[in-house]
């Protein structure tokens, strides 16, 4: 039986006066995969960044509704969005590993959280996260060369494992393969298909092949309204709304 | 190829296979209550099609599936444009196996000259079941080599299902010039013999279209 995990209820977001997301509802469903798709300027990474408070860090966002996490509201005032984003990873277009080596770009998060101390414990978690990541083979020699050395789809690989570190409940994807070749884009696909089954991810992405390859929902977003959301196969075989249908086939956007 | 993708492939080519196993079942239950003169065994052949157009449609749908969700190209496409045209195909032949065992399984009540019928009739049904079984066993396997000797021994059967077809209709049409009043009985025993023809046939088009997602070139009847 699927069960939700993220639930938006009337999510409406501002920057400044310009309303960006218009009064989003949706579920998001536990260790599914949901992709988030729609034309540039959308709404799709403003809605991504609202699932861990992002968009807290500008100033001139204001967020009316509810997002809950396992049904407790992340925007309520005694949250605090430090733990938010801990629970809630968040993996970017950018690989964008720390100027530190492979091993400390793992440790460093679970370090600071106190969840592991330095030596064995440490040791353990670095590498069940470079295994979780699917990076593991490749860097097991050279865990203290810098993260920075690797290529781009290792990097993006390295900070998927810096995400699992602090062992979040969901991981936000923000078009985490743009800037990868085919191969190591094949490679993130099948890391999510594997991780989805300890996890819950949300990924945007402008590739809809990619979200039909991987995602077991899909929602379409346009000018900061939901259009459609379902299942992936009814939303690329049998879409609800002519406006979905033209986006996916190309016909708009 | 993405793990979902190999997963659906598979699940398609398995439940293909099960399809094409039912219509080799059928014909092989429907011989042998001829051999054995036992009309029970006719409606067991029947029952063996019951659902055939809804496991048909529920592999199409998953084929319309894979499609849209992954985009296959150059084997991989191949392949689901096959099964697709193979589904068809099946339903095709299971169709024409129905009709034979309805209107064969009416023979043995016949007041006519069985001998001379099953001593083409029966070769000719081996061959039409060995073609459909060769066909559908292409389906699991994968080496180019094997694909070929199976193909090549699908169109040997296929061309046997022809010959001993005509046989059976120039003998038919002799005896016919003896016993008119029993014409009709004999050109509906013909009429029924024309089907394990044709499923000969479809195994012939299945074994095209495996070779087609094998070796690759253009699609042709």
């Amino acid at each position: 039986m699927k069960k939700i995990k993220i639930n938006v209820n009337n999510l409406n977001l501002w920057y400044g006066n310009n309303k960006a997301l218009n009064d989003i509802s949706l579920d998001i469903y536990k260790n599914k995969i949901t992709a988030l798709i729609g034309p540039s300027g959308c709404g799709k990474s403003t809605f991504l960044r609202t699932l861990n408070r992002m968009n807290d860090l500008i100033n001139i966002v204001k967020i009316k509704g509810k997002v809950l996490v396992d049904e407790q509201n992340i925007y309520d005032k005694y949250v605090d969005e430090v733990s938010v984003r801990k629970r809630i990873g968040m993996v970017f277009q950018q690989p964008n590993p720390f100027p530190k080596s492979i091993y400390e770009n793992i440790a460093y998060a679970p370090l600071k959280h106190k969840i592991v101390k330095k030596g064995k414990k440490c040791d353990e978690l670095v590498e069940k996260s470079l295994v979780s990541a699917g990076l593991f083979d490749e860097v097991k020699d050279k865990l203290k060369d810098p993260g920075t050395s690797l290529s781009g789809g290792q990097q993006q690989r390295l900070c998927i494992a810096r995400t699992i570190a602090v062992s979040p409940d969901v991981i936000l994807m923000d078009e985490p393969t743009s800037a990868l070749d085919p191969i190591s884009t094949e490679k993130i696909e099948s890391l999510m298909l594997e991780l989805k089954k300890n996890y819950t991810i949300v990924i945007v992405t402008h590739n809809m092949q990619q979200a039909s390859r991987v995602a077991d929902y899909t929602a379409f977003f346009h000018l900061g309204n939901l259009i459609e959301y379902g299942l992936t196969s009814d939303i690329f075989v049998n879409p609800k709304k002519k406006k979905t249908e033209d986006y996916i086939t190309g016909r708009f956007g | 190829m993405l793990k979902n993708f190999k997963i659906l492939l598979e699940n398609i080519q398995n439940e293909l296979y099960d399809m094409g196993q039912k219509v080799v079942s059928s014909n092989e239950i429907s011989l042998e209550a001829i051999v054995s003169n036992d009309k029970e065994l006719f409606s067991k052949a029947k029952n063996v099609l019951n659902n055939i157009g809804t496991v048909s449609n529920k592999i199409d749908n998953s084929i319309v599936k894979g499609l849209a969700l992954h985009q296959p190209e150059a084997k991989d496409l191949r392949k689901m444009i096959s099964y697709l045209k193979i589904t068809n195909e099946l339903s095709r032949a299971a169709s024409n196996t129905k009709n034979y065992i309805k209107n064969f399984s009416k023979f043995i009540d016949m007041e006519i000259d069985s001998k001379n019928i099953l001593e083409f009739s029966i070769p000719l049904q081996k061959s039409s079941i060995s073609a459909i079984k060769t066909s559908i066993d292409m389906i699991k396997i994968s080496q180019r080599d094997t694909i070929e000797k199976y193909f090549d021994k699908v169109n040997v059967e296929e061309n046997k299902t022809d010959d001993l077809y005509g046989m059976i209709e120039k003998n038919l049409l002799k005896v016919l010039s003896h016993k008119v009043e029993l014409s009709k009985d004999y050109l509906y025993v013909l009429s029924s013999l024309r089907k394990l023809e044709k499923v000969a046939h479809r195994a012939s088009s299945i074994a095209n279209l495996l070779i087609f997602a094998e070796v690759g070139g253009e699609l042709s009847s």
